[in-house]
């Protein structure tokens, strides 16, 4: 069983000495249980996850494990239904929902489908994440005519978009929107990066190149980056630090070079430990003649 | 296993659908096959006959144009009061911008969003004609009663309807953003309007056809316009105007049809 062998993989806070110098606590999650978006059923149990200014993090597990509802506690959507979680040493949810909206000003999130308007253009798409430190003025502004063109078009020049800016929204592939949605991470003035399966819809390549965008912007702007990937490889060589989550609790926490491969295994095997019995599918009756002319 | 489980569900709805609808017939004194018996058809016919040709002699048009433009006038003034009601009150009672229905919990801004409704349900059940009466006893015989009541009675449509398209489009963006730290207005700008904007328009300009419609009504109390025309010629049982006076309104309605569908395609 994994829950025995936990405690021997969750590196202890002395992990935070041997890789690069970072700043102060920026998250610090203690027993926290929380609940997918709408739901009252816990998802995750007994989260434990501090994270500092400025750090890089991948988080990793199956499907369902609740690396979604992690981000989403971490971007405040939604309240822990147990377990503290603090921002920058305060509880968010102590404070009032004005206090709470401007905290989420510094909170910039990715979703794994970017809720974009399809009709928009894609200027107005990615400046949308500037929204927090624009006047409502400029912000019409912006509706009529983007002045911060310039700055969309760097953002998403990075991430391989050089000419999507006066597209609209629902005029781009899978992968470019998806694009688009991190290019709202690069424009926003969050200090804490939240990008959920950001290469979901990306080829091996691309995937490669958007994570290095990702990490070194982060870095250059001091913003801590928390990322779930499905890409365990990629996790592994872009990240100094991995979170593996499995069944909703956190069963290692540390350098890369700490995951084995027992783990790993372990981490999506499926809770079934053999697929069920398929009974074959069943024959569709067929037409008559008549009908299929 | 495979049963579908909503089919119970259906055939329920459709069968008390059927039990209400019968005695709602009988009630309404629904008998559609009096209209073809030989009496109806005949003064039908009559009145129908004295319809061709339109009026088309050079006062009469003139006087046509004045009340249409009239009409225009009153539907368009109307509608643009009924604006300044329908977009603030639409905007508090769609739940779509509450930062409380995003976080999960009901905040206590649900129950302003309860008293804005009762308040638009309130204008628009009272029929616009009933106002026109009551501002014709206000301000006097004229337009300025039609637009009134126009004015009152669809903003309290208009608002009722824009929150239910603000509510009907993808909450996401939306969302996002209000989850981004944006603030409301901002949200709603660049997370809900790009998609509920064809909508919303041409919504407007329909509302702007059924203004214009409803203001032969008001016309029939004395608030002016083509429906104050079209009451005089049929009470003088004048048919060559009343069928110029209809072939008017067809032309405003298909104008405001062709309008619809540009905006539309403008902003597909």
């Amino acid at each position: 069983m994994l829950a025995g062998s936990t405690g021997k993989h969750i590196a202890t806070p002395g992990r935070l000495g041997s890789g690069p110098a970072l700043g102060p606590q920026l998250l610090n999650l203690v027993g926290i249980d929380a609940a997918a978006l709408g739901g009252t059923a816990p998802v995750l149990h007994g989260v434990n996850l501090a994270v500092a200014t400025g750090e890089p993090l991948a988080v990793i597990g199956a499907s369902g494990a609740g690396k979604t509802t992690l981000l989403n506690m971490l971007a405040l959507m939604q309240a822990p239904l147990a377990g503290s979680l603090l921002l920058d040493g305060a509880d968010p949810w102590a404070q009032t929902r004005r206090d709470r909206q401007r905290l989420r000003a510094g909170i910039a999130l990715a979703p794994q489908h970017p809720p974009l308007p399809p009709r928009q253009r894609v200027a107005v798409a990615v400046l949308a994440a500037r929204l927090p430190c624009m006047s409502l003025a400029r912000s019409l502004r912006t509706l009529w005519s983007p002045p911060d063109a310039p700055l969309a078009q760097a953002a998403l020049e990075q991430l391989g978009l050089p000419d999507k800016l006066w597209l609209r929204v629902d005029r781009l592939s899978g992968g470019e929107r998806q694009r688009v949605g991190l290019a709202r991470l690069l424009v926003s003035d969050a200090r804490l990066w939240l990008a959920d399966e950001p290469l979901a819809a990306l080829d091996p390549t691309r995937a490669e190149q958007v994570l290095a965008v990702l990490r070194r912007n982060a870095a250059e702007r001091g913003a801590a980056l928390v990322c779930s990937l499905h890409q365990v490889d990629l996790a592994l060589k872009h990240f100094p630090r991995v979170v593996a989550l499995r069944a909703g609790r956190v069963v290692f926490d540390g350098p890369p070079g700490g995951l084995d491969e027992e783990l790993l295994e372990e981490l999506y095997r499926s809770q079934h430990e053999s697929p069920p019995e398929l009974a074959p599918l069943p024959q569709p009756v067929p037409l008559p003649q008549a009908m299929c002319r | 296993m495979t049963r579908d489980p909503a089919l119970g569900g259906r055939w329920a709805l459709l069968l008390i659908a059927l039990v209400l609808a019968w005695p709602l017939l009988v009630l309404a004194e629904f008998k559609p096959w009096t209209l073809f018996d030989e009496r109806s058809l005949r003064a039908t016919g009559r009145f129908l006959g004295e319809f061709f040709p339109p009026r088309m002699d050079a006062e009469f048009l003139a006087l046509l144009a004045r009340e249409t433009w009239r009409t225009v006038a009153i539907a368009t003034a109307g509608l643009t009061l009924a604006l300044l009601i329908a977009v603030p009150t639409a905007l508090l009672a769609t739940s779509r911008l509450s930062a409380s229905t995003l976080e999960g919990r009901p905040g206590p801004s649900r129950w302003l969003r309860r008293a804005v409704r009762a308040l638009l349900v309130a204008l628009r059940s009272i029929p616009e004609l009933v106002w026109a009466l009551v501002f014709v006893r206000v301000v006097g015989l004229g337009p300025t009663s039609g637009v009134l009541a126009i004015a009152i009675a669809y903003g309290g449509m208009l608002g009722k309807v824009y929150a239910e398209i603000l509510e009907s489009a993808d909450p996401a963006p939306t969302q996002a953003l209000l989850c981004g730290g944006s603030g409301r207005l901002q949200a709603l700008g660049f997370g809900t309007l790009p998609s509920c904007l064809p909508e919303l328009l041409s919504y407007t300009v329909y509302r702007w056809e059924c203004a214009v419609r409803s203001s032969v009504a008001l016309g029939f109390v004395g608030a002016g316009g083509l429906g104050q025309l079209l009451d005089s010629a049929s009470k003088m049982f004048a048919g060559a105007e009343v069928s110029a006076i209809l072939l008017v309104f067809i032309a405003l309605v298909m104008a405001s049809d062709a309008f619809s569908r540009w905006l539309r395609g403008r902003l597909a």
